[in-house]
């Protein structure tokens, strides 16, 4: 039977774990960074241009000028050469903003001996590595309402320096922040709250027309109940129990209302265009960080396939 | 019958009863506080419908659980009822008699029984107790002893294949009683009257007049009394003891081997003391029984022993040519002899005819052979005339002096003077081959090989053909016969010896003599001493095989002797000669219990005025079935009462669990059984792919999906085309149709049981090949380039505990690198991982060859580049997992070098010996 761990347990019995102490998290980083980094060595470089005019480095096309343009945009070079005048327009290579949010509510901050990490450690490795590779291929990435959109080398640490403010944050669902438009925002929990609040909350970050990405993460014990007896169940949030005389009775039961709330919360998202992906805490990270890196590499890169999404 | 009578066997067993409080106690206590177990989707876990199951049981529940497990301690105690004794002892010493012939074998448990109850009531009351049984006659000891004496005789005691003769027994009984004063006298009687039973009894009396009795329960005896082996059946004669009602039962008929071969049913009639079984079964049949018994049955009477004297026929030879004699080796008495000495008994006659013929029909011969005899003389017609009407069959056989008596009543058809000579000197005719069998001979095989060249003829009859019984290949008669009363006489047109023919020298010659046999229906009954005449042998037969009281053979007796075979049919069984096989394994006598002239009678208790008691049936009453009874059905009321308890929601899950545990418990697992069969039948129809399951989901779907985009490519691209992949498990599944199996090695999973290394060693030996593939070639660098990956580390693990080949790093000429493609390299998702295969010796350097000559295939191949997961593909054939390489057709190269995998386990060198082609072509002058 499987054995839940509760990290870091909470310094009071009676109150539920509300605050973790910042440093006891920081205290963690380096060892979660350096695997992050490892994470990122292994991921593929995504170049990805906009295909259409606008601020760059690269020749995109000649077009006649047109009244009103600043006289120092004409190409005279080309001008000179035929009776027009033209301006030489360059391909938009504009970096592209990520926002990224991570739940550290309590419910997080669990590990079963059948997962190696907990899901909030997870969900950061995920994130530095994430935001690591993605400022390393110039792209700019932010923590949603914590930081700007950043573009800094130690963007790992600049994270998790501004990590510990969004402790406040105990209702486990993404702030109430628009994103910026056009911008990619990821959102990782492991959205065990009713799906409305979460649709509705998560709608809120997209109202501008960011795209959203969910990632759901879950300890293995939450998907396979492996439990028997006489057990009582303590919900680190509420900190409401449950006893159940016989675990294994419930086990039926509870999967399929699981399961019910992954297929909503799933379909939810599909409706509204946003990714969704189900990430276990058992199975490798790169599972799960490989494919969203290529996946917002893609749509960064500007291709139809990458625009269809929206 | 007071409380005494309810006691136990084992009566310490219920000290477990005192453990019933602490269980009440147990099953009344709170449980322990519950394990808490931090779970955050609590909200999904706990719906308003459900309710907690109580934390401690009902009381009611509780005493329902104390009394089953009270139930089970009583059972295992052994409880019994004691039965009132029959016989109640008083303070004298106990002399007890106990019949143990084969009567007393029915009853035999209930008898000993008896008798201990007896001797050890007498020893607890401390009295001495004297045991004699009547079928070992006067030799024993008839001495008062204390009880352990009379139970360690009692103990040795064993029911004998005869009727006791009682009256040996009066004389020392006589000497012993008068010492003691007060003796209780009691006789546990067979029932069975041997003839002394009246006169016994009245001695009895005399020295003890408060004689007690005790006889068996059951007067169903019955015996077989003999055997006839009548024209179309068995017919077995039974005799019962008991004549009030009508019963049935049946016989049943074993060969030497004791297999049943026949089962007959008799009934005796109210009243009727006898009655007979017939067995209905092919002559030839009938001479395989080799036992005959009545079906449930257990003592030696019931059985009767089948020797070989009353299967066998005897057949008599006379030859009325003088020159036999002269040349005794081509003779035909020598040649009908050595013929018919397989299976018959062969008497010769030399005399005369007349005298010949007499001795014959009084040896009651089932078949009398006449080669080249004249006319049959007027004095033996009429004696020869009722044998062959008894059943007798005369064959004849053609000669000179048969030819010149044209016609005798004793022939089937008239001849013609003159005889038909083929193929000789002057003829135009060839020798005659075989033509046609019919009537009795009709299923034999036409031989090619006979000829005849000289035959005597018979004259032309409206119905000679329907007295043909073999024909030459041109339709003249060769053997005809006609039936005469239950037998047949018989001519065979040819001379029994080869200068008319050559059949008495074919084998076709010994199936139609062995015919002939079988036709013979003269009944010879067992027992009927007719051997003297014709078996004048007077050797002393060694018991062989011995039958013991319960009807079962036994290797002989200490006390058995041997039995001259002239006595044998009168000898009766007894003490020094016990029923059984006498003589040797190949040929031996039966000498049976219960004989056709033995009677059965009941003794006569009545004339007497003593009423005997009966044997009890059964001393105690074991409770012990009734307590297991009530334990189960306490447990099933439990089974019940849980279930209702039950959580509505558990309840179909619960039902279908019963179902299945039902199901699981009354069927004997046909299902897996057949299940088993249709995937060993799938897997063996078709050549797959195989892999290793680890036990890691996603390890084995990558390796599932990967297997099936190498099947995919195999079938494009080569002319393999494999059916589904497979996972299979290496304890469970059977490994020997699958020519190579993709093993994937991960960390997580848990190292294989030494039974499945062993069968993997196994398969490899056998030819198998297994790719281990330990797909962390990424984490190679962690630990210096040249550093074993930990898949690696957890591989070499493994292998250590098998016994496995020196490996090398895939040399440039193997025969794997161009078995299919021409390849250098085996990426799978990452590219620079060496692949190991068995070590192979280098070609000697003056050759030069594109590929090393070794013979067989690599049983292992191990590589580190996770080749599925190159190859895995999605159901659209898009690629699942992205690969860690430079080389942008990493992918294909990938199914490439699984294709040539596949190739090379399957073609093995082939591809090395091509490199003859080229003097292959230089010879043929291209």
């Amino acid at each position: 039977m499987a054995d839940v761990e509760f990290l870091p347990r909470p310094k009071a019995a009676d109150t539920a774990p509300l605050i973790v102490s910042a440093h006891q998290l920081v205290a963690r980083f380096p060892t979660l960074l350096s695997a992050a980094r490892r994470l990122a060595a292994t991921q593929l470089h995504g170049v990805h241009s906009r295909r259409r005019a606008g601020p760059g480095e690269d020749f995109w096309q000649y077009r006649r000028y047109s009244f009103g343009e600043p006289a120092n945009s004409i190409d005279w070079r080309r001008s000179a050469r035929s009776d027009n005048t033209f301006v030489r327009e360059k391909e938009w290579q504009a970096t592209h903003g990520f926002w990224f949010w991570v739940d550290l509510s309590s419910s997080m901050f669990i590990r079963s001996n059948l997962a190696q990490l907990s899901k909030a450690d997870a969900a950061l490795i995920t994130l530095f590595a994430l935001a690591d590779r993605l400022v390393e291929i110039s792209e700019r990435a932010g923590l949603l309402g914590r930081t700007p959109a950043l573009s800094s080398r130690n963007i790992a640490a600049r994270f998790a320096e501004s990590l510990p403010l969004t402790f406040e944050t105990q209702d486990g669902l993404p702030p109430n922040i628009t994103a910026p438009r056009f911008s990619d925002c990821v959102l990782i929990s492991d959205f065990l709250n009713p799906v409305e609040e979460i649709v509705a909350r998560c709608a809120q970050v997209a109202g501008d027309g960011a795209r959203v990405h969910l990632v759901q993460m879950l300890d293995p014990i939450e998907e396979t109940f492996p439990f028997e007896g006489r057990l009582q169940f303590v919900d680190p949030e509420s900190n409401e129990t449950f006893l159940a005389g016989r675990a294994e009775a419930y086990a039926r039961r509870y999967k399929w209302a699981l399961e019910q709330h992954k297929t909503k919360l799933r379909s939810e998202a599909r409706a509204r265009g946003w990714s969704y992906r189900l990430y276990h805490t058992g199975t490798p990270l790169a599972s799960l960080a490989l494919p969203l890196l290529l996946m917002l590499t893609q749509v960064t890169s500007g291709t139809a396939a990458g625009r269809g999404l929206r | 019958m007071g409380v005494l009578s309810f006691g136990f066997a084992a009566p310490w067993i219920l000290a477990a009863l005192l453990i019933l409080p602490a269980l009440y106690y147990l099953l009344r206590l709170t449980p322990p506080q519950p394990k808490r177990i931090w779970f955050p989707p609590l909200k999904l876990l706990v719906s308003k419908k459900q309710e907690e199951t109580p934390q401690s049981s009902p009381l009611w529940l509780i005493i329902l659980r104390l009394a089953l497990a009270a139930c089970l301690i009583c059972a295992f105690a052994q409880p019994l009822w004691r039965a009132e004794p029959v016989v109640t002892l008083n303070n004298g010493p106990l002399a007890l008699i106990i019949d143990n012939s084969w009567a007393a074998a029915p009853d035999w448990t209930e008898r000993s029984a008896q008798a201990r109850d007896l001797i050890e009531r007498a020893a607890t009351r401390g009295m001495p107790v004297m045991m004699a049984a009547t079928s070992s006659g006067a030799a024993q000891p008839f001495r008062f002893a204390d009880g352990n004496t009379a139970l360690t005789q009692l103990s040795g005691l064993a029911p004998e294949p005869f009727l006791s003769k009682r009256m040996a027994l009066i004389k020392p009984l006589q000497d012993a009683l008068a010492r003691q004063q007060n003796v209780q006298l009691v006789w546990l009687s067979d029932g069975v009257d041997s003839g002394d039973a009246a006169e016994f009894l009245q001695q009895l009396k005399t020295i003890q007049p408060q004689l007690v009795v005790l006889t068996n329960t059951a007067h169903d005896l019955r015996t077989i009394t003999g055997i006839n082996n009548d024209r179309d059946a068995l017919v077995v004669q039974l005799m019962r003891l008991d004549t009030a009602q009508g019963a049935t039962g049946n016989v049943r008929a074993l060969d030497r081997q004791n297999r049943l071969m026949a089962s007959a049913p008799f009934s005796f009639a109210n009243d009727a003391k006898t009655t007979t079984a017939r067995f209905e079964l092919p002559s030839s049949l009938r001479n395989d029984v080799f036992r005959l018994e009545i079906a449930g049955a257990n003592h030696a009477a019931a059985v009767q022993l089948l020797d070989e004297r009353w299967q066998r026929k005897t057949v008599g030879l006379y030859s009325g040519n003088p020159q036999d004699t002269e040349q005794p080796l081509l003779s035909s008495m020598f040649i009908l002899g050595e013929a018919m000495n397989g299976f018959a008994d062969v008497v010769k006659e030399t005399g005369s005819l007349t005298e010949s013929l007499q001795r014959f029909i009084n040896g009651k011969v089932g078949v009398i052979i006449l080669a080249d005899v004249g006319a049959i003389p007027n004095d033996m017609q009429q004696a020869l005339s009722k044998w062959i009407d008894d059943g007798g069959v005369l064959v004849r056989f053609a000669g000179l002096r048969l030819v010149e008596i044209k016609s005798d009543p004793f022939l089937p058809v008239s001849l013609r003077p003159n005889l038909r000579s083929l193929g000789g000197e002057l003829s135009w005719e060839k020798e005659q081959k075989l033509g046609r069998f019919s009537g009795p001979l009709a299923d034999l095989m036409l031989p090619d090989d006979v000829t005849v060249s000289k035959q005597a003829l018979a004259e032309a009859e409206p119905d000679l053909n329907k007295k043909t019984w073999a024909e030459l290949a041109d339709g003249v008669p060769l053997i005809t016969a006609e039936p005469r009363g239950r037998g047949h006489t018989v001519l065979v047109h040819v001379s029994a010896e080869p200068s008319w023919s050559n059949l008495p020298l074919s084998g076709t010659f010994l199936e139609i003599l062995r015919r002939m046999l079988l036709m013979s229906n003269t009944s010879t009954p067992q027992g009927a001493e007719n051997s003297d005449v014709l078996n004048p042998v007077s050797s002393i037969l060694k018991p062989l095989r011995s039958l013991d009281g319960f009807g079962t053979l036994i290797s002989p007796p200490a006390s058995a002797q041997g039995l001259s075979a002239a006595d044998f049919a009168k000898a009766k069984p007894d003490a020094e000669h016990p029923p059984g096989l006498y003589g040797i394994e190949t040929s031996f006598h039966a000498l049976n219990t219960f004989r056709s002239d033995d009677k059965l009678e009941a003794i006569d208790f009545k004339s007497q005025n003593i009423q005997p008691s009966l044997l009890a049936k059964r001393l105690d009453t074991n409770l012990q079935p009734g307590f297991l009874v009530a334990a189960f059905l306490l447990f099933l009321a439990d089974c019940i009462l849980s279930f209702l308890l039950m959580g509505s929601g558990m309840k179909m899950k619960t039902m279908t669990g019963a179902a299945l545990v039902l199901f699981a418990v009354f069927s004997p697992l046909p299902a897996q059984a057949q299940k088993n069969d249709a995937a060993i039948m799938a897997a063996a129809n078709s050549t797959r792919l195989a892999f290793i399951r680890s036990g890691i989901a996603d390890v084995d779907d990558v390796a599932l999906a990967g297997l099936k985009g190498l099947t995919q490519s195999l079938r494009e691209r080569t002319a393999i085309e494999p059916d589904e992949p497979v996972g299979i498990d290496l304890m469970k599944d059977e490994l020997v149709f699958y020519p190579m199996l993709y093993w994937p090695i991960d960390t997580r999973m848990e190292k294989p049981s030494k039974q499945a290394l062993e069968k993997a060693e196994a398969y490899m030996k056998n030819g198998g090949t297994i790719v281990f593939d330990t797909r962390d070639r990424g984490e190679a660098g962690l630990g210096g380039p040249d550093s074993a990956t930990p898949g690696e580390m957890y591989l070499r693990d493994m292998l250590n505990e098998m016994n496995t080949p020196r490996l090398e790093a895939l040399p440039g000429d193997h025969v794997l690198t161009k078995s299919f493609y021409i390849l250098t390299n085996f990426p799978g998702r990452f590219e620079d991982g060496p692949l190991w295969v068995e070590k192979t010796l280098p070609n000697t350097g003056d050759e030069k060859r594109p590929v090393r000559l070794a013979d067989g295939v690599s049983s292992l191949i191990v590589t580190s580049n996770d080749l599925a997961g190159a190859w895995a593909t999605d159901d659209s054939g898009q690629a699942l997992l992205p690969l860690y390489g430079s080389d942008p057709r990493q992918r294909e190269m990938a199914m490439r070098a699984g294709i040539n995998i596949v190739v090379y386990l399957l073609t093995g060198n082939y591809k090395s010996d091509q490199v003859h082609i080229p003097d292959l072509l230089q010879r043929l002058g291209q």
